[in-house]
Formats: structure tokens, C-alpha cells, sequence
């Protein structure tokens, strides 16, 4: 055992502890039944109530809707989180602030999406994630091509560094904006990597597997959703992380691939890869991709847990929480929208 | 008319009103599914992309209609008005998809009153994104626009375009839907004056 675990309680030990009692609180399968054998929202409202999300409705007035389902939800994700990133010293503050990147990058194009259809600043601020705040967010809208938003908005952000590969964008369209989105993500969840690999031994380790896995899923989705599209397959090819397994030859060739039969080809090379594709269809009892995607990261997240002494519980933690929320949404819909054949298609974290 | 005559035709108007009820009960049933596949479609969109991400925030501030109708200005009792669909074409990947150098006149979409005794749902066809697309420019040199789903990204979930797909094909129920509707009531009126009819030439026997 190295040192590293010796001292690691002594800055990271309380927030451990809480974090994996927070984890026991996750929905199990019982629960989840429960939930999929309500008739209406306020059945749904009724059941949670008996779980760790207690009485969080309570002052929501009948009908509810799923979005104010789904606000709720994320609005105790953050106050778990806050307390974390509050309570929390170098290395882990930056790892948590790290994690928050992504939701800030979601926000971004939320907000010049938003501008672009011309909303008032006001309404779009409600909608975005409040992980992903930052000061300068309100002023996105005065920005009208890339490089104004990187001078006037994101130098002084944690996300300058990441933004330097889209400045060559000319203004600001549809397919520019997705451009940005994904040349952003790429940067952040590369430079992520690096981090994790710079603390080293079971953060290293975890985080490697956990972002590799990440960068993998977006080069396939990517390139899956890109067909039939104004996207060309090089400019898709800039668009994939280098961090994961695929790089470089399986992003080389699926930069090549024209349809999901030459996707799965390229999968097939990669074992862990060929197993998600060969269970994954569009037809009744099947899952999608994406369906099949979700459940192997709730696996890898929940690996995450078997070793003590590192940061990865936390991404984990967060991930696990996404996916459970994305779960009672989704059943949500299902009740409310009377369509209760696909109710079970829900993803079980226990 | 002597009251055989009119017997006979009231019989047929009876028959004729059930067949327009089926054909009704069959359409709303098509457009309730249809629109609701459309909802379901969008809450999986919602479940991969994010709640955010497929909501009313992405909506232009300026939406044009993909689809108008148009109703012919018949004000016969002797006939239902007819309702036909105009599409607009729409652009994708930056030029106007509906262009076809070799056609400048007009395809319209038509749904007439003209319906038989028996309607059968075949009569409805399946539309597919690819037909919607259009076959030539309207007379009056509308500007394509933008495929609405552009609104949501351009790397998108194979859910949304199927949304898009669902809710196009309830436009056009919505269509026969509001044509079988005044059929039901033309047939409902012609019922009524015929009953009229009989009850007048029953009165002179009392």
C-alpha cells in the first residue's frame, strides 16, 4: 500500500464516509417496482416519499409535471454536491470542479442556442444546470460569432483552454454550434484524463477506465448520429477523444464508416465494445444502443465503489444519481403519457 | 317522391352515416396513436439528449407552418367542402430539398369529400419524411424553410426524426378527420330533411 492512502482520510475521509452513505440511498430493484406499478404522478410522488428523496414534492401543487419532477431531482443532486465541493481541499476541489466542466459546456450552448432563437436571458439562466454556473454566463448573448464569445465571455472561465480549437468557426449556425459542443467536450474530457492521470494510483485507475469508456461512447454515438448529416467525416474525425481505447486506429476507422453496419464492424475489433452492439436494436424487447451504452457505464460506475482511497466514487456517485433521475423521469413520462409498454425500460443501479 | 322512395333513401343515408362513424372512430383511434407515439418518441429523445436539450427553448422565436390547409369555398348544401394540404418545402443541408428543375407546377396533397358508401382506413396512406419532402416550389416563390428539427442539434437521436414522422402522419388524420367529421354532419342534415319529407306525406293519411 502506498502512502498516499495513509493520508487519505485525513483530507478526504469525512467526505468519503458521506458519500457512500448517500450511495446506500440509491433506488434498488424493489423500489424501482414500486414505482413502475403506480397508476398517476401523485402515486409516484406518494412512493418516493418512502424513499431517501423523502418529501422533496411537497410543495408542489397536484398535477405535477415531469419537468418540475425532473428540476426536483436535480435540485438535490446539487445540494449534495455543493456540500462536497464545499467541504472539500486540493486535489479533490479540483476534481470536483472538473466535474462540474461538463455542465458548464451544456449551458454554454444552451445559452447561444437560446439567444440565437432570441429568448430573454432571464428565462434561459432558469433552465440551465446550477453544477454548470458561472459569473460571466448572462453575457453569452452579446456574443455573435465564436471569437466574440471567447473574448468578451470565456477567457477569464475555466474553459478558455478548451475553446481555443473552435475560435475558427466563422459564426454561429446549427452545425458550427454542435462543432463547438463536441470540440469542447473533447478538450475537457481529455484534459480531465490527463488530470487523473497526473494524481495517480486508484484515481488514476478508475478514472481511466471511467473516461476512456466516455470518450469511446461519444466517438460511436457521434458518428452513428452524424450520418445523413452536414457533417462531414472530417470534421466528425476532429470530434472524437483520443483518451479512450479506440484511439487511434478504431477513431480512424470509424471516420470512415458511412453506416451503422460498418459501425458495428469496427466495434467487433474491440471486445468490451462488441458485446454492447450485439445485444442493441430498434426492435420490440430489444434495447437501443444508447440503452446499452447507459448500462455499462452504471456498471463501470459501480466498480468505481469496490476500492477505497480515491476520487472516482465521486464522478461515480454523480453519474449513478444522473442515471437514476433519467430512471424516474422516464417512468414518470410513462405514467403520465399512458404508454406503459416500454415503462420498464428503465436501467437498475442495485 | 312517393314513401317508398324515401324510405328506401333514408335506409341509405343510415348505412351511410354508420360507415362515416366507423370510418371516424377509425381515424381518431390512427391520430391518438399517432400523436402519442410522437410524445413517446420525444420523451426517449428527452431521456438520451436531456431534458433541457428537447424542450420549448429550442423553439424558433418565427415558426413557419410545414403545412397548411386549404379549404374550397363550396357552400352547396348538396356537397362537403374539401380540404387539402400544402406543404412547404423544406431546406436540409443547405439547399432546398422540394427542388426539381423539371417541374414548376404545383403538388398539392388532396383530401376531397368525395367519399364512397364504404371508406376503408387503406385509403389513408403512409407518409414517410422522404415524401414530405416535396416535389416543387409553390406558385407564389415561397422560401423553403428550415427543417424544424434542426431546432434540437444536428447530431440527433434517431427518436426525433421519428417524432417528426409520427406527428406528420397525425397532420394528415387530422385532415380526413375534420373531412369525415362533415361528412357525418352532411349526412346527418340529409337525414333530417328526408325524415321531413316523410313525415309531410304521412300527414295528409292522419
Amino acid at each position: 500500500m502506498s502512502l498516499a492512502e495513509y493520508g487519505f482520510n485525513v483530507d478526504n475521509g469525512y467526505l468519503e464516509g458521506l458519500l457512500r452513505g448517500f450511495r446506500s440511498g440509491i433506488l434498488n430493484k424493489t423500489e424501482y417496482l414500486n414505482l413502475v406499478q403506480c397508476e398517476t404522478i401523485d402515486d409516484l410522488k406518494l412512493q418516493l416519499q418512502a424513499t431517501d428523496y423523502g418529501n422533496f414534492l411537497q410543495n408542489e401543487p397536484s398535477p405535477i409535471a415531469v419537468s418540475v419532477i425532473d428540476e426536483k431531482l436535480r435540485s438535490r443532486l446539487v445540494v449534495e454536491f455543493r456540500h462536497f465541493r464545499n467541504h472539500a481541499v486540493e486535489p479533490l476541489s479540483t476534481f470536483l470542479d472538473y466535474i462540474t466542466y461538463s455542465y458548464m459546456i451544456d449551458n454554454i450552448i444552451l445559452l447561444i442556442t437560446g439567444t440565437l432563437r432570441q429568448r430573454q436571458i432571464a428565462e434561459l439562466r432558469n433552465k440551465c444546470h446550477p453544477l454548470g454556473s458561472f459569473a460571466e454566463m448572462e453575457s453569452v448573448n452579446i456574443a455573435s460569432t465564436p471569437a466574440d464569445l471567447y473574448n468578451a465571455v470565456l477567457v477569464d472561465t475555466p474553459l478558455a483552454n478548451y475553446f481555443k480549437s473552435c475560435i475558427t468557426q466563422t459564426d454561429l449556425d446549427e452545425v458550427n454550434i454542435e462543432i463547438i459542443r463536441n470540440s469542447l467536450y473533447k478538450a475537457y474530457i481529455e484534459d480531465f484524463y490527463q488530470f487523473c492521470q497526473n494524481i495517480g494510483g486508484a484515481t488514476a485507475d478508475v478514472m481511466g477506465t471511467i473516461l476512456a469508456f466516455e470518450a469511446d461512447r461519444r466517438a460511436f454515438i457521434i458518428t452513428i448520429n452524424s450520418f445523413g448529416t452536414e457533417l462531414t467525416a472530417d470534421d466528425r474525425e476532429k470530434l472524437y477523444p483520443s483518451c479512450g481505447k479506440l484511439y487511434p486506429y478504431g477513431l480512424h476507422q470509424l471516420a470512415k464508416c458511412e453506416d451503422y453496419e460498418q459501425v458495428r464492424q469496427v466495434a467487433e475489433t474491440y471486445p468490451e465494445y462488441a458485446s454492447i452492439f450485439a445485444g442493441a436494436g430498434n426492435n420490440p424487447g430489444e434495447k437501443t444502443l444508447e440503452d446499452r451504452f447507459f448500462e455499462r457505464e452504471v456498471q463501470i460506475n459501480m466498480l468505481s465503489f469496490m476500492q477505497q482511497f480515491h476520487f472516482g466514487i465521486f464522478y461515480s456517485y454523480i453519474r449513478l444519481k444522473e442515471q437514476e433521475s433519467r430512471n424516474i423521469v422516464w417512468i414518470a413520462e410513462c405514467i403520465a403519457q399512458r404508454h406503459r409498454t416500454k415503462i420498464d425500460n428503465y436501467i437498475p443501479i442495485f | 317522391m312517393s314513401q317508398t322512395t324515401i324510405c328506401v333513401q333514408l335506409d341509405e343515408v343510415v348505412v351511410e352515416i354508420m360507415c362515416s362513424m366507423k370510418r371516424l372512430e377509425q381515424l381518431r383511434e390512427k391520430y391518438a396513436t399517432a400523436v402519442g407515439e410522437g410524445y413517446f418518441n420525444m420523451a426517449k429523445a428527452r431521456y438520451s439528449m436531456g431534458g433541457t436539450s428537447v424542450s420549448q427553448l429550442q423553439y424558433d422565436c418565427v415558426m413557419t407552418p410545414l403545412v397548411r390547409v386549404a379549404m374550397d369555398p363550396n357552400e352547396s348544401d348538396q356537397s362537403e367542402p374539401s380540404l387539402t394540404l400544402l406543404r412547404t418545402p423544406i431546406v436540409r443541408g443547405g439547399r432546398k430539398v422540394s427542388e426539381a428543375p423539371a417541374k414548376e407546377t404545383q403538388q398539392l396533397r388532396k383530401r376531397t369529400g368525395k367519399g364512397t358508401s364504404t371508406l376503408g382506413v387503406e385509403d389513408v396512406p403512409n407518409i414517410t419524411a422522404e415524401e414530405w419532402e416535396g416535389e416543387g416550389t409553390t406558385e407564389d416563390g415561397e422560401e423553403a424553410v428550415k427543417d424544424p428539427l434542426k431546432w434540437f442539434g444536428v447530431l440527433l437521436p434517431k427518436c426525433l426524426p421519428q417524432a417528426q414522422q409520427n406527428f406528420m402522419e397525425a397532420i394528415t388524420y387530422v385532415v380526413d378527420l375534420a373531412q369525415a367529421q362533415e361528412r357525418l354532419e352532411f349526412l346527418r342534415k340529409k337525414y333530417c330533411t328526408l325524415l321531413k319529407e316523410k313525415e309531410q306525406l304521412h300527414r295528409p293519411e292522419l
